[in-house]
């Protein structure tokens, strides 16, 4: 019987994401982010002080996260000349890089890959995607600061080690 | 020359406000959505529109082809993150002159903008 329901992200579609925030870094600042192998978690995500929020449908459907310390923001806003360095300002710019980074994707994953408007919230807001969903979660390291980019399946989308 | 952004996101209007600025845009308006895009239009004809593709309410595809029912003159410079080229196709076929991938910087919108201007 043929499987219903999502297909798995493997390794190389992983990397698309990973690939697209250095890109990200890179053409908006001339300066690019190392990223660390990725981590499996299975809890509430690690989140940072902003977190932007995409959700993203397709064969393998699921949500991207980007997760930025407020330094971290600031750092990149001064970097882009933005002045307004506000939380107002810091949410908007962590939903909008997660939904250009997300939407990135489209190019690698077709046009069946759609991705939903952006939410975004400060550190202790209640999380706008399901607990305890299998996520794979990559440090970024950036101009001595940390953040996280997260990629969070659907169960049925995972591929995890046995 | 007069410019209308358009795109849901604070962070990316004031992003193209601080470029344009050195392009010799006199005057810049902004809107964050496709139905205050067009509202905008009943009295200020810009020169070029810059158009985000996701927004709520009325997309940005939605908005050009509505801009076009009224006004054939401005150039429209559709910028969006969603990279497939089916998209870019669906733009230019819904009256926008040019096609603009985010992540930009002052060099690829500059560029843009120069392309869209002189087509």
């Amino acid at each position: 019987m043929p499987a219903i329901g999502p297909s798995p992200m493997d390794d190389a579609q992983l990397a698309v994401f990973v690939q697209l925030i250095c890109n990200y870094f890179s053409a908006s600042t001339r300066s690019t982010p190392q990223l660390g192998s990725p981590s499996i978690e299975f809890g509430t995500p690690r989140l940072l002080d902003y977190t932007g929020f995409i959700r993203f449908s397709g064969a393998s459907p699921g949500w991207i996260y980007i997760s930025f310390t407020q330094p971290m923001a600031r750092t990149l806003l001064t970097k882009l000349g933005e002045q307004q360095q506000d939380s107002e300002m810091i949410r908007d710019a962590v939903g909008e890089i997660a939904s250009i980074v997300t939407s990135n994707a489209r190019e690698h994953f077709g046009s069946s890959f759609r991705v939903s408007l952006p939410i975004a919230i400060s550190k202790g807001e209640d999380l706008p995607i399901p607990e305890g969903m299998p996520q794979f979660a990559y440090d970024i390291n950036w101009e001595s600061h940390k953040g996280i980019l997260g990629i969070v399946l659907a169960p049925e989308a995972a591929v995890l080690p046995s | 020359m007069k410019l209308l952004i358009v795109d849901d996101s604070n962070f990316i209007r004031r992003a193209i406000e601080r470029h344009a600025e050195s392009f010799n845009i006199k005057e810049i308006r902004t809107a964050n959505t496709g139905k205050a895009a067009l509202r905008a239009l009943n009295d200020f004809v810009p020169d070029l529109i810059t158009m985000d593709i996701t927004m709520p309410e009325m997309d940005g595809l939605t908005c050009v082809e509505a801009i076009r029912r009224v006004n054939a003159t401005s150039r429209i410079l559709v910028i969006s993150a969603l990279s497939d080229r089916s998209m870019a196709v669906e733009a230019l076929k819904r009256g926008a002159n040019g096609f603009l991938l985010k992540p930009f910087n002052e060099d690829s919108l500059r560029e843009a903008v120069a392309d869209v201007l002189e087509d």
